[in-house]
């Protein structure tokens, strides 16, 4: 129950100081007070960030709440602002309304203090925090971009890049090793199985950043002549389940039917299960791409794009349609079938940067098949002059350059961030399963570690060194009882292993204690 | 966990009520795939599961 209340109250929080941001934000860019709106956009999440931070350095347990309560006084003093102003929210933008709404609910549910303040930074680090708040970006682009058919608003324009460098290093910084916390009790929502998204959020954010930047790069230049994108909240609302699909769902799906199976040897192997990820990641990805499409186009799902006859060139019958139809088919065979096929070749937790890489690979290149099957599929625009994709540099070098550049930024994220998300994740479950083992149950502990030990001892040797030095991490990290009921546990499962396996976890500790794998 | 699928159900309903019923009912199929994913994930039981919170009721009695 103080859970639930404790969610509402901070979802509310979130709602309402959202509202008054976007309002503010949206009257300053109708105003013209260009700069002083991007102020205020980059004002909340950057002073949020800095409270959360300046708390985690701080001694004390109320302090942790400092950036919720800076949140409140930036609210109040965005709604002043608005009064001030002589100006209130309009009555009738439900998606809107909904959309923020949305977006609150999941600020509220990834930053509540589910295991209480005291820890609060050793679970919900400042750096995960920043990457948080600064998600809601997407309010400051519907706040710039028009919502009207044929208001190129171009005096706007460099304001675009502007709200796209913050989203970018948002993401890029959640590649860092210091977004991902420590073990703390009190997290668990199944059993051995922690409610942590700083071990999902990065890996997924730089991944859904990547692709909107490409897509959306993309977009901008292959136009003839410069032109804005503009925004529909409908398609957002689309979206967001397209990326509530890819992130907390699919990672929890990962965690519960594959990590924590794996890491026990219990399953979880195999192409069957690869198969279901790959199908997961595929639907998701379908939503969200279509509901950005018709966000950046203005349009409303299911109303507009693909469903009347000029966008949807399979009806037209045209080139783009046998284009499309051939990118979504390749896409498929990438993104499901080869990346399923090359992921049960490695060794989890072990792989080589190349292995690494190459995985990221086929996620890019099976991504951007889709992006062009849906730019063709629903005939968009830029399409419906060439017949397919083609790119203007002469004719709009700055659209050309300035989509390039965003293009670029977000494969990077993709293809050299993202890997390094990923390994940090790993390396952090690992080390934090030690801690949900030594505070488990004793007849559950030795359950666990049991099979953990056998599931190591079965491992290639690479990927046991990689995954004992991990544990052996974790576990000097644990408080000196809880240290010392491990090893004497885990001393008396070494025991009753045959010698071959007690030869080979010994090999592994040895390495790990002498600085190896 | 009911009060997701609760939540879920209500913003469907809004959804549909009002856009278009083409458009709405675009909407309810993603979000019923989402409470199928949510079911999914937070109650089918799992063997890991399963077993675990046997070994806990082993345990404490």
């Amino acid at each position: 129950m103080p859970f639930l209340a404790g969610v509402t109250l901070l979802w509310l929080l979130f709602w309402s100081g959202f509202i008054a941001w976007w309002w503010l934000m949206s009257l300053l860019f109708q105003r013209g007070d260009y700069a002083l709106a991007v102020a205020v956009a980059y004002a909340l999440p950057t002073v949020y960030t800095l409270a959360a931070w300046l708390a985690s350095r701080v001694r004390g347990y109320y302090i942790k709440l400092l950036h919720f309560a800076t949140f409140a006084v930036l609210a109040l003093a965005f709604a002043v602002a608005l009064v001030s102003l002589g100006k209130s929210p309009p009555q009738n933008d439900f998606s809107a309304y909904l959309s923020v709404a949305l977006i609150a609910f999941v600020m509220a549910l990834m930053q509540y203090p589910k295991a209480g303040l005291k820890q609060y930074e050793a679970y919900k680090t400042s750096l995960f925090i920043g990457g948080v708040i600064f998600m809601p970006l997407f309010i400051y682009f519907a706040a710039m971009l028009p919502n009207v058919p044929h208001t190129p608003a171009l005096d706007k324009a460099w304001l675009f890049p502007v709200g796209m460098l913050g989203f970018w290093l948002s993401g890029a910084w959640l590649a860092s090793r210091a977004t991902q916390g420590g073990y703390v009790p009190g997290l668990e929502i199944r059993p051995l199985m922690p409610f942590r998204p700083d071990f999902m959020l990065p890996g997924g954010v730089t991944f859904v950043k990547g692709i909107i930047m490409m897509g959306v790069g993309l977009m901008l230049a292959i136009h003839p002549m410069l032109g804005m994108p503009m925004w529909n909240w409908w398609g957002f609302v689309l979206a967001f389940w397209g990326i509530i699909t890819i992130v907390p769902l699919r990672g929890m799906y990962k965690m519960v039917k594959g990590k924590r199976v794996r890491m026990l040897g219990m399953g979880g192997t195999g192409f069957q299960a690869e198969l279901a990820k790959g199908l997961i990641l595929f639907l998701g990805l379908n939503i969200m791409l279509y509901g950005f499409v018709n966000a950046f186009m203005g349009a409303t799902p299911f109303l507009e794009l693909g469903v009347k006859r000029e966008f949807n060139s399979l009806w037209l019958g045209n080139l783009a349609g046998a284009i499309g139809v051939a990118a979504f088919v390749l896409s498929f065979a990438v993104l499901v079938l080869w990346r399923g096929w090359y992921k049960v070749r490695l060794l989890e937790g072990a792989e080589t940067w190349g292995q690494m890489l190459n995985k990221q690979f086929l996620l890019y290149v099976g991504s951007l098949l889709l992006l062009v099957a849906y730019m063709h599929l629903l005939n968009l625009p830029p399409i419906q002059g060439a017949g397919y994709m083609a790119f203007y540099p002469g004719d709009n070098p700055v659209g050309f350059w300035v989509g390039i550049g965003l293009f670029v930024a977000g494969s990077a994220l993709i293809l050299v961030l993202r890997p390094l998300a990923l390994r940090n994740e790993f390396e952090a479950l690992v080390m934090t399963m030690v801690g949900m083992i030594s505070d488990a149950e004793e007849g559950v502990r030795r359950w666990a570690m049991e099979h953990r030990i056998g599931a190591l001892t079965a491992m290639p040797v690479a990927q046991r060194d990689r995954q004992v030095k991990l544990m052996m991490a974790g576990l000097g990290r644990l408080p000196q009882e809880k240290r010392e009921v491990m090893v004497k546990t885990q001393m008396e499962i070494l025991s009753e292993l045959s010698s071959e396996q007690r030869r080979r976890m010994m090999a592994s500790m040895d390495k790990a204690m002498l600085g190896g794998a | 966990m009911w009060l997701l699928f609760l939540l879920l159900a209500v913003i469907a309903l809004a959804i549909i009520l009002y856009l278009p019923l083409g458009a709405g009912l675009g909407y309810l199929v993603v979000i019923t795939w989402i409470a199928l994913m949510l079911y999914l994930v937070f109650y089918r039981e799992d063997a890991v599961s399963q077993t675990l919170e046997k070994r806990v009721k082993e345990v404490k009695p």
